[in-house]
């Protein structure tokens, strides 16, 4: 039986508080620069949390109308700048008549964001939805003129991962020729920064910010929010390879699982978890003990980071000692929907530049996460040609995407 | 270099399609004034999952446990169990009143009343995790749309999930409310509206006692753009199929993309499925 051509990343945009680009945010994660801050954006001085990682200011892409852009809803901004910047990075500035170009976007709290914006603008839609536009996605949709099918997925933080999951998908079955497919948050608001802190999910460690989100530390009390997007071009490795694209890396293998355990606390038995890492490899034809890197979901809760270790020990045996771990959160924060998205970023560079980023702020580590091969403080260099990334979300979602190095 | 041209441009001969059986549907339709009261039956739902949990459940998620309790009872062949099985859930406008409520709150309170509950079951994947802790499902539980076009990212998504991750069967949920509710600054509901669901039971198409064959194949000749949302939500476009009631005919639907859904009714089920059916009115102007 004929095997179905792989998938390869031809193109990547992106927007998060270490840039806007994919070298800048590569630049920014090897030197440790931290995209965390005091929030002044609104007032905070009543939150629990007052610390984000920030975007600021989304640029308008080229040829787009600047008056136009900057009067969109900024998850519209995010959207929109993420898909078309891919398409440029990818060579498609100019693209051929009738090609199929498919989108599918990890979204998880869009409605609730636009309803919170126009509050606050002094609207009313979350009261009478009478003139409710069109979601995120499809207005990206029809922007760019895409010809192909479109979707919009959620599975909590987990989303990013789900979309290049079915981007792949849909490739596989000729459905498009090319798939963009990524996903965007924009959850710093006034609302959702309460919720979440009285949830008692975030860090209060307000006065510190840089040293706040620490993934697998003893003294870490939660995670911090984060914004931004990362949207991906898919292609038939085939495809990529006759037009002479710059090809990141091929979408090699995804798993996928629910707890079926709590809306909010992940099964403390992860036996959920494990399966979804297992099911990953297994669709990438990979042992554990091939793995160079992994991009660890690790929040910096007390909760989810022991589940995660305890995860990571089951699937990786004995290499879990050899196999290099870190969460890039401590830089980005918390993306929500679009962590698995901005993830999936920080393991093309480790295949890249050849060198797994860091966690920062891990000065002592959990003795209960202490069985990793922990990658702090530097970046350690490495033959890095298979990566992991772990995404686990609220509502037990769990998730694993595997990538490798294009050959 | 990157060429303008496109080297290897599939052909719908090399396309491949997504096909399932449906094995058992039902649907509800519960009044805002019932809402309350169903939010004290956790004993008479499907995993009973505590009136406090369903005290802060969206009411599209306590509708779609009503409709998933009467589909059980209808499956001609019941699964032993459905842990392995996924939950697609296309909502539209989750918790939109509730987020209005919890605005004035924050406008008058500040941030400290802000309850804890908005993001985990308001979310557009929290109906869909719900139903899964409701069955005990641990395949893939998403949610997908969100606003009044989501109901093909639910076929396809539903569709793709049963031929890719070889699991038994996926719980595919439409919910939304008709009309749309509308509620004052203090939250009281300014029209009686009704809250839907209607659920579907999608089996691979291997399945045994099926209701009803579906197919997703790429149709050259059929529409690219999303036909206009339908504003009545899928449980009425079923219901009015129902009314109509041609089973012996078989019904197409085009899901955008150049991606058509064809359907075929087994003797076993005399109505239709519902999907967006082809609407006259023109299209929405670009965004």
């Amino acid at each position: 039986m004929k095997q179905p051509d792989s998938v390869s990343i031809t193109g990547v945009g992106l927007t998060s508080s270490l840039g806007h680009s994919y070298n800048e945010f590569a630049s920014n994660l090897l030197t440790r620069v931290s995209g965390i801050e005091r929030v002044s954006a609104f007032e905070v001085s009543d939150h629990p949390s007052q610390i984000a990682s920030l975007i600021g200011e989304i640029p308008c892409p080229a040829g787009f109308d600047e008056t136009e852009f900057r009067s969109r809803l900024r998850i519209e901004q995010c959207g929109i700048w993420c898909a078309e910047t891919a398409l440029r990075d990818a060579g498609w500035q100019q693209r051929p008549e009738g090609l199929r170009i498919g989108l599918v976007l990890g979204l998880g709290a869009e409605w609730m964001q636009s309803w919170e914006m126009d509050y606050r603008r002094g609207g009313r839609r979350a009261f009478d939805p009478t003139e409710e536009p069109a979601g995120l996605t499809t207005k990206v949709h029809r922007l760019m003129g895409l010809r192909g099918p479109q979707l919009t997925i959620s599975a909590a933080c987990a989303s990013g991962n789900w979309a290049l999951s079915q981007g792949r998908r849909w490739l596989e079955l000729g459905w498009v020729d090319i798939c963009l497919a990524g996903a965007c948050d924009i959850g710093v608001t006034p609302l959702s920064l309460a919720g979440f802190g009285n949830l008692r999910a975030l860090s209060r460690k307000n006065t510190t910010p840089h040293a706040a989100l620490r993934p697998f530390d003893r003294d870490r009390d939660g995670m911090v929010l984060g914004e931004g997007g990362a949207v991906f071009v898919l292609e038939r490795t085939s495809s990529a390879m006759k037009r002479g694209a710059r090809r990141y890396a091929s979408v090699a293998g995804f798993g996928a699982t629910s707890d079926a355990h709590h809306m909010v606390i992940p099964c403390p038995e992860p036996k959920q978890g494990i399966a979804a890492m297992r099911q990953a490899l297994a669709d990438a034809q990979v042992a554990a003990a091939e793995v160079d890197y992994i991009n660890a979901h690790a929040t910096g809760t007390p909760v989810g980071d022991v589940c995660e270790a305890k995860i990571l020990q089951a699937v990786l045996g004995d290499s879990i000692s050899s196999v290099p771990i870190s969460s890039t959160k401590s830089l980005t924060g918390h993306l929500l929907s679009a962590a698995a998205a901005i993830e999936a970023v920080a393991c093309l560079i480790a295949l890249e530049r050849q060198v797994a980023p860091p966690t920062v702020n891990l000065e002592d580590p959990d003795p209960e996460c202490a069985m990793l091969n922990h990658v702090w403080k530097e970046p350690r260099p490495g033959d890095i040609d298979v990566t992991v990334s772990n995404s686990f979300g609220f509502g037990g979602n769990n998730t694993c995407l595997v990538l490798k190095k294009a050959a | 270099m990157s060429t303008n041209s496109y080297p290897d441009q599939s052909r719908p001969m090399n396309c491949g399609s997504l096909e399932c059986t449906l094995t058992s549907y039902a649907t509800a339709r519960i009044l805002n004034d019932d809402i309350v009261p169903l939010r004290k039956q956790s004993d008479t739902l499907p995993g009973n999952l505590g009136n406090s949990v369903l005290r802060h459940s969206d009411e599209q998620t306590l509708t779609a446990l009503v409709a998933i309790k009467d589909a059980f009872a209808r499956f001609e062949s019941p699964p032993e169990h459905f842990q392995n099985w996924g939950v697609v859930f296309s909502s539209r406008y989750l918790g939109r009143t509730a987020f209005a409520q919890s605005l004035n709150k924050f406008a008058v309170d500040g941030p400290w009343n802000v309850s804890v509950q908005v993001v985990p079951n308001r979310s557009l994947h929290s109906p869909a995790s719900m139903l899964g802790l409701a069955m005990g499902c641990h395949g893939p539980c998403v949610g997908v749309g969100g606003g009044l076009d989501g109901e093909t990212d639910a076929w396809l998504t539903a569709t793709s999930l049963l031929d890719q991750h070889g699991i038994p069967g996926i719980w595919l949920v439409f919910s939304g409310w008709e009309p749309d509710e509308r509620i004052d600054t203090m939250g009281t509901p300014l029209i009686q509206a009704s809250c839907t669901a209607l659920v579907l039971a999608l089996q691979p198409a291997t399945a045994a006692n099926g209701l009803a064959q579906m197919k997703i194949v790429y149709d050259p000749a059929a529409p690219v753009a999303l036909e206009v949302p339908a504003t009545v939500t899928a449980m009425t476009l079923f219901e009015n199929f129902m009314a109509a009631g041609n089973p012996e005919q078989g019904m197409t639907a085009f899901l955008g993309g150049g991606l058509r859904a064809e359907m075929e009714w087994s003797a076993a089920f005399e109505q239709t499925i519902p999907l967006r059916t082809p609407i006259s009115t023109p299209q929405k102007k670009a965004a």
